[in-house]
């Protein structure tokens, strides 16, 4: 062990003199992801692919696994030969620890700690929550932002506060990214050709009309759960168009994202927005975002869809944060953590 | 409607506050702001439901003799509602004195009165709890409504208790204790039920896990 130990302490001050290469994997839902990353914040490689389950299921976390499983040893190809990269260039191996679903997890971490011993590399477990906003600092030049991540697993208001990343309001129930992809499911929208979010926008796009459904904001949480029993419901009973069902379905829960968003901002006196997740891609949501932190002079970023959607790149960023800055984990302690949440994450390099 | 003489207060993400002298007296005016970027008719819906509902809840609450600012005054069409002032320092800046105890105690007591009149506050910090002259006041009615059900009751005590814990962390276990006493006494709950609640909406909280 102690053998071990000074390899990697080491090898830690070598890298540190130069640019180091970070190599990204992510799976802790139903996107596995392989990205690769210089210190400079160069994306070099951002590999994805996405289970699909049938039409009108949802993801079964098992099944997941096996589709990443299947799917890492051709990413991982993939990417470095988009990268133009030996296996040996790589100098860090990262990966998601959590939090997100179970099999999945387990995939990118084996994945994971089979490469480090491979290539003979450090290897860094970094939490998924914090991935997303450190890449989002990156990408859009900001240093201390309100994000909201909306995704199909999770829907939060995350920001930084006594040192650490912390969650100020969240979905009580299911995350918006779900309602939007539930409701779909339910009328049967085709989701084949582009994610179910998507098909919802378009749909969305072709109606001015607005039918009041239910808004539950309590305090700085969201309830999703209730607005699509509603929204299904009335869209079931055919008296409006599943354009106005779709167009009254976005305008009520964006503007319930963005409320709790425009309340954290002004409680925190910051004056940065970024939007990530999956939920970011939707033009719609962006345009809210970016009114409401207009009338609070605020900046606002939205990543664009490859590294808003989970990502390899995320991850391998952050790995590089918390290496540079001193953080060494061993195999040991590469058990994943469904439930990792990002205030248990010591900032060492904010 | 239109005010002379507004002496800008505070802004916060949904409202605006300004002081204003109304027949002779020191009032507050508070006014919801209109949203860009929400859709205009969910804007007025929702702008017009919140100041509806805050109006009433402030007036059932006085009328049941619990100390909240008096409404002079509503007007839907501003989203406005005049109410007095009150002339005092909020409970955040009283937890180091001696009195601190009394005043929790007296603080559950109000809620617990709030309480069985079916109102939630939905904010209860120790910045919306004002003491003028020794006496608590509960101000900023913003997100309250009428509900009888006892998770929202124990989420309106969870909110003050994570309030405690993050910034008076120093005085927590005494402060909690005489707020829960105060709320006893006054509240048709017993403190298990209470409590037991409590712990039931901490450990449902998303990944809490460990």
């Amino acid at each position: 062990m102690i053998h071990t130990l000074f390899i990697l302490h080491w090898e830690g001050n070598m890298i540190m003199n130069g640019t180091i290469i970070s190599i990204g994997l992510e799976s802790s839902a139903d996107k596995c992801g392989v990205g690769i990353i210089t210190s400079e914040g160069e994306i070099l490689a951002n590999e994805r692919s996405t289970y699909k389950p049938p039409i009108g299921e949802g993801v079964i976390p098992r099944d997941a696994a096996e589709h990443h499983g299947d799917q890492f040893p051709k990413l991982i190809a993939k990417a470095l030969q988009k990268a133009k990269l030996e296996p040996s260039e790589i100098d860090l191996v990262s990966f998601t620890q959590g939090s997100g679903m179970g099999p999945c997890l387990r995939m990118d971490a084996i994945a994971a700690r089979t490469l480090s011993v491979i290539l003979d590399k450090p290897i860094v477990g970094v939490n998924h929550q914090v991935a997303h906003v450190e890449i989002g600092r990156l990408l859009g030049e900001m240093d201390d932002p309100v994000v909201l991540y909306v995704s199909g697993g999770n829907s939060q208001v995350i920001a930084l506060s006594e040192n650490r990343y912390r969650v100020f309001g969240e979905t009580l129930d299911i995350p918006l990214g779900n309602c939007l992809d539930v409701f779909g499911r339910e009328m049967m929208l085709d989701a084949s050709k582009a994610p179910m979010g998507k098909v919802v926008e378009d749909y969305a796009r072709l109606s001015d009309e607005y039918v009041e459904l239910p808004y539950v904001v309590k305090g700085m949480d969201l309830s999703f759960s209730g607005l699509l029993t509603a929204t299904t419901r009335t869209a079931k009973s055919g008296k409006y168009s599943i354009e106005t069902m779709c167009n009254s379905l976005q305008e009520t829960a964006f503007a319930m994202v963005t409320e709790v968003a425009e309340r954290a901002l002004a409680h925190l006196g910051k004056d940065e927005v970024l939007v990530t997740g999956g939920v970011a891609a939707n033009s719609r949501l962006k345009e809210m975002l970016n009114d409401m932190a207009s009338e609070h002079s605020s900046r606002f970023f939205g990543l664009p869809a490859p590294t808003a959607i989970d990502n390899g790149v995320m991850i391998a960023w952050t790995g590089i944060l918390m290496h540079q800055n001193g953080y060494r984990q061993r195999i040991e302690d590469t058990a994943v953590r469904q439930q990792f949440r990002p205030e248990e994450v010591e900032l060492i390099w904010r | 409607m239109e005010f002379e003489n507004l002496e800008f207060m505070s802004r916060a993400a949904e409202a605006e506050l300004f002081k204003i002298q109304y027949m002779d007296i020191p009032c507050v005016l508070k006014r919801r702001k209109k949203k860009s970027y929400r859709n205009p008719q969910l804007d007025q819906s929702l702008n017009q439901k919140r100041t509806q509902t805050e109006s009433n809840v402030l007036a059932t609450a006085l009328l049941n003799d619990i100390n909240v600012p008096t409404v002079r005054l509503v007007d839907y069409a501003s989203f406005s509602i005049v109410m007095d002032y009150i002339d005092g320092k909020p409970l955040k800046e009283h937890v180091d004195s001696p009195t601190v105890k009394e005043l929790f105690l007296e603080l559950g007591k109000q809620v617990g009165n709030l309480h069985n009149l079916d109102i939630v506050h939905g904010d209860l910090t120790t910045s919306n709890v004002i003491i003028k002259k020794g006496e608590v006041f509960l101000i900023d009615f913003g997100l309250a409504k009428f509900s009888s059900s006892l998770e929202d009751k124990g989420v309106d005590l969870l909110v003050l208790y994570r309030t405690l814990l993050s910034t008076h962390s120093h005085i927590v276990d005494t402060a909690w204790s005489a707020l829960l006493d105060g709320y006893t006494q006054t509240s048709k709950l017993n403190r298990k039920e209470i409590l037991k609640r409590l712990e039931t909406i901490e450990k449902r909280k998303r990944y809490s896990g460990h």
